[in-house]
């Protein structure tokens, strides 16, 4: 019986070393330095996308042309997850000098506590020696991503936010694209009054609310209001966020949104505009891949146009940034590495991504009318009308103020006193600055 | 035999494993983390030696103070469910009721289940379209209440407490069942014949008997309310703007989104000091001499 | 008797129905309440999104089981499935067996520090999990084992020491010494006391400990959710937290996928109810 029982217990264990040992094999594996350029090496990089993302297969297809088409034998391979999963995991990899190969990432303070503790390869000398490459960049796009005079990422998607509207539901009720603010808000009164929700927004992502009061504030203030609180001149209750934040509210009680927008999902907000039951949706222009997609009802008389200023000086200063691809130190395959950034930043590249999926490229590309949707048309006429870009706050600060921005704003539409609420924003970042 | 038993080396062999394990990787843990609550750092660059400063920051942080406070109401609530009621229930199986097997694996059931699954699950039923909950309120005439129970700040607390306390009822409620179990008969008996009612039955014989068994489930409520991580981070993820924000959440946050580790292992140290804390409370208020009988 | 009397007992019976039916209903009501949500779970994953919103009381109309393949093929439940089953058995078997070990150490064996050891572990009820993550992150971190299933079975295992010992030396407490006694008599070595005496007896804590650790691990977010980076290693806690970011309307993919986590933990219940709510309770008690 005792011999049973042991007998029992060893295999189990044995079994359980096996099968961890199988698991631990695997992950070395993909850290392995096998040394210099093999066949067969794979490059892995680390991506958004969820499921709902159709530019997930793009990306995949451009990885797989490089795979075949590369002169070192390596292979991409995407690794998508979902947002939240993504901050975590990259968290946690950093931490533990894991990270992947290549990976996404956003401008300014997401990525720099990974460049200030040494897990981000430099692309200064990359850079450098490829003049080409270097300017195929636009003027101040690498501005985010230099840090100490290196830089550290490459942009490849631009996206701002600006007020996707319905031409059909203009249409009918004789409208035309506001070119001030308070033709703005007529337009706004005039559908409230014919019935027709003017706006849809999903107030439970505070991140929504939040792009939209930082548009106004852009409105209000300028780009010196984003400049002056990234070096700290200006502060975050600073009149223009509490000004932008009333008018929010004051559109919120006069019943531009539509009904239920405090409880309504991203997803569901979404889905009303694009079975045509609002008039305008104020998001990201990375949605257009869904608007221009085939089950969208609406997608031969949707547009898009850049929500006015309040002071008409400060027009078109967007909401927007870049996303971009950065390499991790540890990486093996640099060479590799840098070669796939630049196919994948290429104009080819860039033009596939735009011609089928919508996505705008951070670099000016000379672009077929003919190939573009008139959605994605329309936006790249707005992307070069744009005179500045302020990217959003949770980008710029990441989690603490930027994020705590969001929350505040969220409650601004909950109906919280604007004044009151950004001043507790200021003592946070005031707090937080000493922790 | 008690050579046999005395035997040191056989001793170790049976006890050193488990000790050395949970020595490890349970309590040395617990003291590198007070270490690391001394200091600032990203787990990436040099840590920077603060002192109590991560402490002291959490004295004056504002969303930490909210999470504490959101904990306090939630150990409220547990106890609330977890004690009285869990006790009532449980009294009233004690009295040979029909089918109490039944109602005690039923009742127990919930908290088997784990905490993500429980918070999807009641994520549905207060979804503001197809949850039941606004359903159950049109049905009943009571329409004009229904809303998006979970991006309301003034009571998505609430409906996050509603939830743990229905998941753990039965849990308590069985523990608390055994231990009256334990009473014997023969007290109830003589009580019945002196003519003594079932309040005065439960008041007096009861719960004086099982308040040792009370204490430890008190502790268990406590720490568990004040540990309670998943079903939160799935249900509200602390949201909207902090208003379900509680320790285990706001640690998570300052730890893995905004990488500052010494600060979030200082939050984990002070939840460690309130279950003590809890611990040394509990004893005191079920302070209980043993009963001869 | 007097009609006064005997209305009296009329009325003292009566009222005690009244408290008995009073009892049913109180009972049944939040019977009703830990049951129902779980059977509208079950109903609602064999609805398709539309239903959802159209009918969500009722039966569904067909059947179907598009959510079940949609959360296994998309949402790659199967392989969430398989690490939860790994990690969750080989948690068990290693607790239970260093557990058994040492509850008996401290219940049965004369040593001076037992008592202190005992309480040791108990103290170990009260330590959040997550006090330890960031400290465990970094030994895991140094050792190299992170992102390995190992990284999330070895806490598991010390965290379950405190219950599992709770349990155990409570059992194990009421076991009459005169067994011992008779087989040290016998010659036997303290191995065979403890592997072919103790052990057999002892069978029903030890599922009791088997049963409480399984669900503990199984039903654990965190710790795989930090420890493990590959989605290919996370366990179906994390696998189901992450549909929820992943589909966000998805609402009855979503539905099923849930369905599937919780199915093995019902079923667990179901078989070995018992065990659990006795042997959990007579710890407490004993204890």
């Amino acid at each position: 019986m005792r011999r049973k029982i042991s007998c029992l217990f060893l295999t189990v264990l044995m079994m359980i070393t096996v099968l961890t040992g199988c698991q631990s094999g695997k992950s070395d594996e993909s850290t392995d330095s096998k040394g210099g350029m093999s066949e067969g090496e794979t490059l892995t990089v680390m991506c958004l996308g969820t499921a709902a993302d159709a530019y997930k297969e793009t990306y995949q297809e451009i990885a797989d042309e490089f795979s075949a088409n590369n002169e070192y034998g390596v292979t991409v391979k995407f690794e998508f997850y979902e947002n939240e999963q993504y901050k975590t995991k990259l968290a946690t990899l950093m931490a533990s000098n894991s990270v992947p190969d290549v990976f996404f990432t956003w401008e300014l303070s997401y990525l720099q506590p990974f460049v200030e503790g040494g897990k981000v390869y430099s692309l200064q000398e990359a850079i450098d020696a490829d003049e080409g490459w270097k300017n195929s960049f636009s003027d101040g796009v690498l501005e985010p991503l230099t840090f100490d005079g290196e830089v550290y990422a490459i942009p490849t998607q631009k996206s701002f936010c600006a007020m996707f509207y319905n031409k059909q539901i203009f249409e009918e009720n004789n409208l035309q694209i506001p070119t001030t603010y308070e033709e703005f808000l007529a337009v706004c009164e005039t559908l409230k009054g014919n019935g027709v929700p003017p706006m849809a927004l999903a107030a439970t992502d505070a991140w929504i609310p939040s792009e939209l009061i930082q548009q106004i504030s852009n409105g209000i203030a300028g780009i010196d209001l984003f400049n002056g609180i990234v070096e700290g001149r200006r502060q975050w209750n600073d009149p223009a966020h509490v000004e932008a934040a009333k008018e929010a509210q004051v559109m919120i009680e006069k019943g531009y949104f539509q009904d239920g927008m405090l409880g309504m999902s991203d997803e569901e907000a979404k889905s009303q505009f694009m079975n045509g039951k609002t008039a305008m949706y104020f998001m990201g222009t990375w949605e257009a891949s869904n608007l221009m997609a085939d089950d969208c009802a609406i997608k031969d008389v949707v547009s898009a146009f850049a929500l006015p200023a309040e002071n008409p000086e400060y027009n078109n200063i967007s909401v927007g940034g870049v996303s971009c691809f950065a390499i991790s130190e540890n990486c093996i395959n640099k060479e590799e590495a840098i070669a796939f950034l630049k196919y994948f930043s290429s104009v080819e590249s860039q033009e596939k991504i735009l011609y089928e999926q919508g996505r705008l490229p951070s670099a000016k590309i000379e672009t077929d009318e003919s190939k573009l949707s008139p959605l994605v048309s329309d936006l790249i006429k707005l992307s070069n009308e744009s005179t500045g870009l302020t990217t959003w706050w949770d980008r710029a600060f990441g989690a603490g103020e930027g994020v705590e921005f969001n929350n505040k704003c969220l409650a601004v539409f909950g109906g919280d006193d604007a004044q009151k609420v950004f001043d507790e924003l200021q003592t946070f970042a005031d707090d937080n600055a000493n922790r | 035999m008690n050579k046999v038993l005395g035997d040191k080396k056989t001793i170790a062999v049976f006890a050193l494993p488990a000790f050395l394990i949970y020595f490890v990787f349970a309590l040395m843990p617990i003291f590198y983390n007070i270490y690391i609550s001394l200091f600032r750092t990203d787990l990436m660059s040099p840590a920077v030696f603060v002192g109590l400063e991560n402490y002291t920051n959490l004295l004056k942080d504002t969303t930490f103070k909210k999470a504490l406070v959101n904990n306090m109401l939630m150990v409220a609530g547990s106890l609330i469910a977890h004690l009285p009621l869990a006790l009532f229930l449980g009294n009233l199986l004690f009295q040979k009721v029909k089918g109490s097997h039944f109602f005690q694996t039923v009742f127990f059931m919930p908290s088997v289940i784990c905490g993500v699954a429980v918070g999807l699950l009641w994520t549905f039923i207060y979804n503001s379209e197809f949850g039941l909950l606004n359903k159950l309120l049109e049905t009943m005439g009571l329409g004009n209440l229904t809303q998006a129970w979970l991006a309301n700040k003034r009571v998505v607390l609430f409906c996050v407490i509603i939830v743990v306390m229905w998941q753990f009822v039965g849990y308590h409620m069985v523990i608390q069942l055994a231990a009256m179990k334990n009473v014997p008969e023969a007290l109830y008996e003589s009580a019945r014949i002196d003519g003594a009612s079932k309040w005065v039955q439960f008041r007096f014989i009861t719960f004086p008997l099982i308040k040792n068994i009370l204490k430890i489930d008190a502790v268990l409520i406590v720490t568990g309310s004040l540990k309670y991580y998943d079903l939160i981070a799935v249900m509200t993820g602390g949201g909207p703007n902090h208003a379900t924000e509680l320790m285990s959440t706001y640690m998570f946050y300052q730890g893995f989104r905004t990488l500052k580790y010494g600060y979030s292992a200082a939050i984990g140290i002070v939840l460690l000091l309130l279950c003590i804390f809890a611990l040394f409370l509990l004893n005191k208020v079920f302070k209980s001499e043993p009963y001869e009988y | 008797m007097n009609i006064r009397g005997e209305m009296y007992i009329m009325n003292s019976s009566l009222r005690e129905k009244i408290i008995e039916v009073l009892k049913y209903i109180v009972l049944s009501a939040f019977a009703i309440t830990c049951l129902y949500p779980i059977l509208w779970l079950f109903l609602s994953s064999f609805k398709t999104n539309d239903e959802l919103y159209i009918n969500p009381w009722g039966l569904p109309e067909r059947f179907q089981i598009k959510n079940y393949i949609s959360a296994i093929v998309d949402g790659k439940i199967l392989t969430y499935f398989l690490n939860s089953v790994i990690i969750a058995v080989a948690a068990v078997v290693i607790a239970v067996f260093f557990s058994t070990m040492v509850s008996y150490a401290i219940a049965r064996m004369k040593w001076k520090l037992s008592k202190a050891a005992l309480n040791i572990f108990m103290l170990g009820m009260m330590i959040p999990v997550y006090a330890t993550i960031v400290p465990l992150f970094s030994i895991f971190n140094k050792i190299g084992i992170l992102n390995t299933h190992m990284a999330v079975i070895i806490p598991h295992v010390a965290f379950s020491f405190p219950m599992a010992i709770f349990i155990l030396t409570g059992f194990l407490a009421t076991i009459p010494g005169e067994l011992e006694e008779a087989a040290v008599m016998d010659g036997c070595s303290m191995y065979r006391i403890f592997f072919q005496i103790i052990m057999p007896i002892s069978k029903s804590s030890i599922v009791t400990v088997a049963v409480v650790v399984f669900i503990n691990v199984w039903n654990d977010l965190l710790l795989p959710q930090i420890f493990l980076t590959d989605q290919s290693k996370m366990t179906l806690p994390v696998g189901l937290a992450e549909f929820q970011g992943q589909y966000s309307t998805d609402y009855a993919s979503m539905i099923a996928a849930v369905v599937i986590t919780i199915i093995p933990s019902i079923i667990v219940y179901i078989l070995l109810h018992k065990n659990i709510m006795e042997g959990m309770v007579a710890g407490a008690i004993k204890g």
